[in-house]
């Protein structure tokens, strides 16, 4: 991609953002690409060098492209509650407790641990 | 200039939208959008007592409302301030039986289900005493 290309893509996604209206996921993936690239940013000792790394043309209009990729790219399903084992990460696991049929209680209930025993014993 | 102006405003504006999420800075409860404290106004008086690691979850729980089913949606409301108000242990011992839970075929989850309803069919001083371990 050619300089002037990164010039279009970066007018496409300020067009893109100046007119709001994203999802409540697109949103998430954009605070979080956001906050990696400030990581990154602060990770940075030697402001002057980064500074000049920012002049760089073309360092704005990369950005602009992840920014681009992260509202454009089909979504991974990470917005569903855990289906299995191997899903159920923390953040998953919580978000499934709070929405799924079963109340909380139900894995929390001594009494009815053992009243599915007693039943599976008759 | 002025292309490297309006791309060096766009990366500025990037970084100062995401301001409020990077690390070392939690996000306070008045700097939540009005829509994201209806949401998780449940919650709002545990809030303060809450270190950030734990408040962006919820930010980013209450991010997913909008995608949720109506049903859902009313679970998440209905049992956010009793998941916040339970010990680090229980939630903990929700989470691992939760995943137990998750190891299960389909089919025995939904009958697991209907075993739930018929436990809280039964009279509360018939669950109290099986809590008690009286299985007479």
């Amino acid at each position: 991609m050619n300089a002037a290309d990164l010039d279009r893509l970066a007018r496409r996604v300020a067009r893109r953002l100046d007119r709001g209206g994203l999802s409540p996921h697109q949103e998430r993936r954009l605070s979080e690409a956001r906050g990696r690239a400030l990581d990154r940013f602060a990770d940075g000792r030697d402001w002057r060098r980064w500074w000049q790394r920012l002049a760089v043309p073309a360092l704005p209009a990369a950005l602009a492209a992840v920014l681009l990729a992260v509202l454009l790219l089909p979504d991974a399903g990470n917005d569903l509650p855990p289906q299995s084992v191997a899903e159920a990460q923390p953040f998953r696991l919580d978000y499934g407790l709070l929405v799924d049929d079963l109340p909380i209680d139900a894995y929390l209930d001594e009494g009815f641990r053992q009243w599915l025993d007693t039943r599976a014993d008759s | 200039m002025a292309g490297y102006a309006r791309r060096l405003l766009i990366l500025l504006t990037a970084l100062a939208a995401g301001a409020s999420f990077a690390q070392g800075d939690p996000p306070f409860w008045r700097d939540l959008s009005p829509t994201m404290q209806g949401v998780l106004g449940p919650i709002e008086a545990e809030w303060a007592g809450m270190d950030e690691e734990r408040r962006l979850k919820w930010i980013a729980i209450g991010q997913h409302y909008d995608t949720l089913t109506p049903g859902e949606q009313q679970n998440l409301l209905s049992r956010m301030r009793a998941w916040v108000q339970l010990s680090p242990a229980q939630r903990e011992l929700a989470r691992d039986r939760y995943r137990q839970w998750l190891a299960i075929p389909a089919e025995q989850r939904e009958a697991l289900r209907e075993r739930w309803q018929e436990y809280q069919n039964l009279p509360p001083e018939e669950r109290a005493r099986i809590r008690a371990g009286d299985h007479r």
